[in-house]
């Protein structure tokens, strides 16, 4: 056998994992989308993590920890994995989606990894960047119900401690506010 | 049209009703049955089949019995899985029935059929509130038909449903309008089998409330977000347990493959023991978030974070897995492998089981 072919281009990436149309021009967005994103502020740095993965690392305040006694509050990076599966623009599920990878963040919409939202299926990087950071610095929070009931009664209890982070995602030099560019119409 | 195998999709209001209607149809020989509810005692009153002894028990391990009883010699396979877990050659050659709830679902079951070439898909849908039942039909294997996802908008893309929320309600659909629905398919089943007309792709649908009747054609659309290919798929005929990845790539002697993916599972990368024993999880195509069983405490194990499951194993990651039997990588009967080639097309293998 030969040795594998190093994959030069995102066509060639698509074409290995046989995505084609609609759904390798949402991704090719994406990928343009990416760069934009990572340099429009100090919170959200972007990285590709193949032709359908991205890293968002978030610079923020967020609360850590697995439960009430050893929560707290800390400035730190918070590293979360996108992964867009082949059906993205038809069903998407936040399971799949979205994984948080580190640091273990106590939310009362977040358990094992997987955040609870309203995903829309084809909700773009911007707005999946938007919606994480919101829920880490406890910008939103649902507390009518929760995945992580702990959570929730803090969230309940010390109502006068959230949001943690009050900036907005992009601090500055905001990529232009267009509609976001999925790709498909 | 001829049909031998049929795929039957959602065993609720309108499946129930459907499968003693298929149950006669000449000609058949196998019928799937795919449903991942267990019976509820609100199901009784307007779910076909079932007796009060049935409630707790799988839906699609009951019709299965009611089937074979109905038709004594015909091969049942029953699924209590979720429509996106089963293999995808069972879409291949079927006569696809979709009798769902939700569209999330019905995406499954319409890129199932159009990839793998179902010789016909039927879709089947209830409104309670108008008392409206719907069948679309559609050819998968016709160039240029369209689609079920052809004629949807926006709004038939349905958020993910909050993990945290309640279920949803059923759909308050008696066992007359269920029937309606499995009625006007079965219908449109024998038309095609008993007429040489041209099949168009269509949708009927009939109001009980204002006694009308809606019938139109359906087209392809090119700004539908489902991209319509169908793999060019062959039949491997092989033993799992006793074919080894090497021995399958050998067998498909696909020339300069360089990745290769089993459709709709990914592929987990040995994983530690997520009960922390320092065991590993044996490495293996699986479905999304599924999991596995640790090689040193023997507990099951949760699998890899959608994250770190990988949608194509690369050539570069084959070696240590070439003396691995097929099963044990967590490939099933009727699982279809996809092999791709960095110049050409990709050439996919439909798996069918050998008796050795
Ligand atoms: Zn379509
Ligand atoms: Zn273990």
């Amino acid at each position: 056998m030969n040795p594998a072919q190093p994959i030069h281009s995102l066509e060639a990436e698509l074409a290995l994992l046989g995505i084609t149309g609609p759904f390798a021009a949402f991704l090719n967005a994406q990928h343009k989308l990416a760069s934009a994103l990572d340099q429009a502020g100090d919170v959200l740095r972007v990285t590709r993590a193949g032709a359908d993965r991205f890293l968002l690392s978030f610079q923020c305040r967020t609360l850590i920890g697995s439960n009430q006694r050893d929560c707290r509050a800390a400035d730190c990076r918070v590293m979360a994995g996108i992964w867009f599966p082949q059906d993205y623009l038809r069903r998407a599920s936040t399971a799949d989606v979205v994984t948080l990878l580190d640091p273990r963040v106590f939310h009362p919409n977040l358990r094992g990894g997987v955040f609870c939202f309203e995903l829309k299926p084809g909700m773009g990087l911007r707005d999946l960047a938007h919606v994480i950071y919101e829920l880490l610095s406890w910008q939103t929070v649902n507390t009518v119900h929760g995945l992580d009931d702990e959570a929730l009664d803090w969230a309940r209890a010390n109502r006068n401690l959230w949001p943690l982070d009050t900036r907005p995602l992009f601090s500055k030099r905001a990529p232009a506010a267009e509609k976001e560019d999925t790709g498909h119409v | 049209m001829n049909f031998e195998r049929a795929l039957l999709c959602g065993l609720g209001n309108t499946g129930s009703a459907l499968l003693p209607l298929l149950a006669a149809l000449p000609g058949l020989r196998e019928v799937v049955l795919v449903d991942r509810d267990r019976i509820e005692r609100a199901n009784l009153a307007c779910q076909a089949g079932l007796t009060a002894a049935d409630v707790g028990r799988s839906k699609a391990r009951v019709h299965a019995r009611r089937l074979r009883g109905l038709r004594p010699g015909l091969k049942v396979v029953a699924y209590e899985q979720d429509l996106a877990r089963i293999p995808l050659g069972e879409w291949h050659g079927a006569l696809v029935a979709g009798c769902l709830d939700n569209n999330e679902a019905r995406v499954v079951l319409n890129a199932g059929a159009f990839r793998a070439r179902a010789a016909l898909l039927l879709d089947l849908g209830v409104r309670a509130d108008n008392r409206l039942a719907r069948v679309s039909v559609l050819h998968p294997c016709r160039a240029g038909s369209a689609c079920l996802e052809c004629s949807w908008s926006e709004a038939d893309y349905s958020p993910a449903r909050h993990a945290c929320a309640p279920p949803a309600p059923a759909s308050g659909a008696s066992a007359a309008l269920g029937a309606l629905a499995a009625s006007l398919a079965m219908l449109e089943i024998e038309k095609l089998r008993d007429s040489a007309l041209e099949p168009v792709a269509r949708e009927v649908v009939v109001c009980a409330d204002s006694h009308e009747i809606f019938s139109s054609a359906l087209h392809r659309r090119s700004a539908c977000r489902f991209e319509h290919s169908a793999l060019n798929l062959s039949t491997a005929p092989l033993s799992l347990d006793a074919t080894t990845l090497g021995e399958f790539f050998h067998l498909a002697s696909v020339r300069g493959a360089t990745a290769m993916r089993v459709e709709g599972r990914f592929y987990h990368p040995p994983l530690s023991c997520s009960a922390g024993c320092g065991g590993r999880l044996a490495p293996g195509f699986r479905p999304r978030g599924g999991g596995g069983v640790c090689q040193v405490c023997g507990r099951p194990s949760a699998g890899a974070a959608a994250f770190q499951c990988q949608t194509v194993l690369a050539q570069a990651e084959w070696p240590p897995l070439l003396g691995i039997p097929l099963s044990r990588l967590g490939l099933r009967d009727r699982d279809v492998i996809t092999l791709a080639a960095a110049d050409g097309q990709p050439s996919s293998f439909l798996i069918t089981l050998t008796s050795s």
